[in-house]
């Protein structure tokens, strides 16, 4: 071997050689490449997490809002069902008073026209009997003759034109 | 089409141009790194080696030095390759991937930039004059030799009367400064001692003493089979050595010979090929590694 040039201190050499340079790239390159791949490997899968989080927590507001929508919608629906019925009752109220105040103006007005044809009847009658009176007289006056019946007739036609005038 | 073989014929006539301009008188190569410093141990490889180191903790820095959640650039690049890695043994070895990933990976990356530093421009060629070299005499040099250009084709030669190499005087050789510690035998057996002495050391801690009753079984057929099975083991630190040592080091010759050859254009393929190797290589240590760590781990005692 020692043609070949091998020679033991030479040997030695080599192997410290190679313990210190496995020494040094563990510490200046290896440990820290890789602890960057690690650090990056871990950085990658938490984005990933959260970006997974970030998605499901949009889809969970994108349902709220859909449900809060939703309600909303229900809630205005029942609002205006409300608000339909209420006018609806109003409504029926109002027709019913306007029926109420139409009776009693109707009711007012017949009992008005009662009061009113009373009185033309009274009136009617004192007028019926002064004629007769008046009729009554001029028989009276001019003595009890056959043509009384005449007279009356008479005394009835004018009576009538009376209450027609 | 035509502009093709245009381009073609070019490329033949500067390959043929070269090789009558640039004559080569001999090869060499050497099997031993050099040693740089006389009277210590520090090698070419070593420099080289400590480069190494150099380049791979300033590409640490820049990558891994400041680390931002959005990656770009050569954070971007090392994080890519280091997760790539990291799957592929992972692929392998499920279980220990994450604990022998500093010491494979780190194997891998020693490995594959010292291939590579191999391969740069330099790398062998530039060099210490030596005049002692003569008096060695080994059977495992080869030593490349650029004779002086052929007059008057080209300047001046910068080649100094009779010598081989540029700034040297005659009779002398060069010391390569640089050398691929892959090409190096001492750097390639202590990569495979780790590899093989890790694997035991988890195979160990986690099988107990119970591990070792794989190779020492006095149960008829078994005791045969725990000595290939102590066999197969021990190979492995030759296997490993010479593998890395003889892919390296034989492209490195293959680059020199085609060099010698036709000193342009020819090797150009040859180069490509070798940066393929040096990848292979590197990736080929680390995975046997990360496998046998898979295989000696397993309870043996599970199968029967």
């Amino acid at each position: 071997m020692e043609a070949l040039g091998v020679n033991l201190p030479k040997l030695i050499y080599q192997i410290i050689n190679f313990g210190i340079m496995a020494f040094v790239l563990y510490r200046l390159l290896y440990k820290p490449v890789f602890n960057m791949l690690q650090e990056r490997a871990t950085r990658i899968e938490q984005s990933l997490k959260e970006a997974d989080q970030v998605k499901e927590q949009l889809a969970n507001a994108k349902r709220d809002y859909d449900a809060e929508i939703a309600k909303a919608r229900q809630e205005a629906a029942a609002i205006l069902m409300q608000a339909q019925e209420r006018v609806k009752a109003q409504e029926l109220e109002l027709i019913n008073q306007a029926q109420q105040e139409a009776e009693r103006i109707r009711t007012e007005a017949r009992a008005q026209t009662e009061q009113e044809r009373a009185l033309m009847f009274r009136d009617a009658q004192q007028q019926i009997a002064e004629m007769v009176t008046l009729t009554a007289e001029k028989v009276l006056q001019a003595e009890l003759k056959q043509s009384h019946n005449a007279l009356i007739e008479q005394s009835l036609v004018d009576l009538a034109k009376s209450r027609n005038n | 089409m035509a502009r093709n073989i245009g381009i073609a014929l070019a490329l033949l006539a500067l390959a043929v141009g070269s090789r009558i301009i640039y004559p080569m008188e001999s090869l060499a190569i050497e099997v031993r790194a050099d040693d740089l410093i006389p009277n210590t141990i520090f090698t070419n490889s070593m420099l080289v080696s400590l480069l190494v180191n150099v380049a791979l903790i300033t590409l640490a820095v820049v990558a891994a030095g400041n680390l931002k959640a959005v990656p770009s650039g050569w954070q971007n690049f090392m994080e890519w390759l280091i997760e790539w890695l990291y799957n592929l043994f992972k692929g392998i070895n499920a279980e220990y991937a994450q604990r022998t990933f500093p010491v494979i990976a780190t194997i891998f990356f020693l490995v594959i930039l010292s291939n590579w530093f191999g391969l740069l421009p330099g790398v062998g060629s530039i060099g210490i004059c030596h005049a002692a070299e003569q008096n060695e005499t080994s059977m495992s040099e080869i030593r490349l030799a650029v004779s002086a250009p052929v007059d008057n084709i080209l300047p001046p030669s910068p080649f100094a009367e009779g010598s081989k190499y540029i700034g040297c005087q005659a009779g002398e050789g060069i010391v390569p400064l640089f050398r691929s510690p892959s090409a190096d035998l001492n750097f390639t057996l202590a990569l495979a001692l780790i590899s093989v002495f890790y694997t035991l050391y988890l195979s160990i801690s986690k099988l107990g003493a119970g591990y070792f009753g794989k190779f020492f079984n006095l149960n008829g057929v078994m005791s045969f089979v725990g000595i290939l099975e102590l066999i197969s083991l021990l190979a492995r630190i030759p296997a490993f050595t010479f593998r890395l040592f003889g892919n390296i080091f034989a492209g490195e010759v293959l680059l020199i010979v085609m060099i010698f050859l036709v000193p342009m254009v020819v090797p150009l393929p040859f180069y490509f090929f070798e940066v393929f190797v040096g990848f292979i290589q590197a990736f080929v240590f680390a995975v046997l590694t990360m496998a046998f760590i898979a295989i000696e781990t397993q309870d043996h005692n599970e199968h029967h």
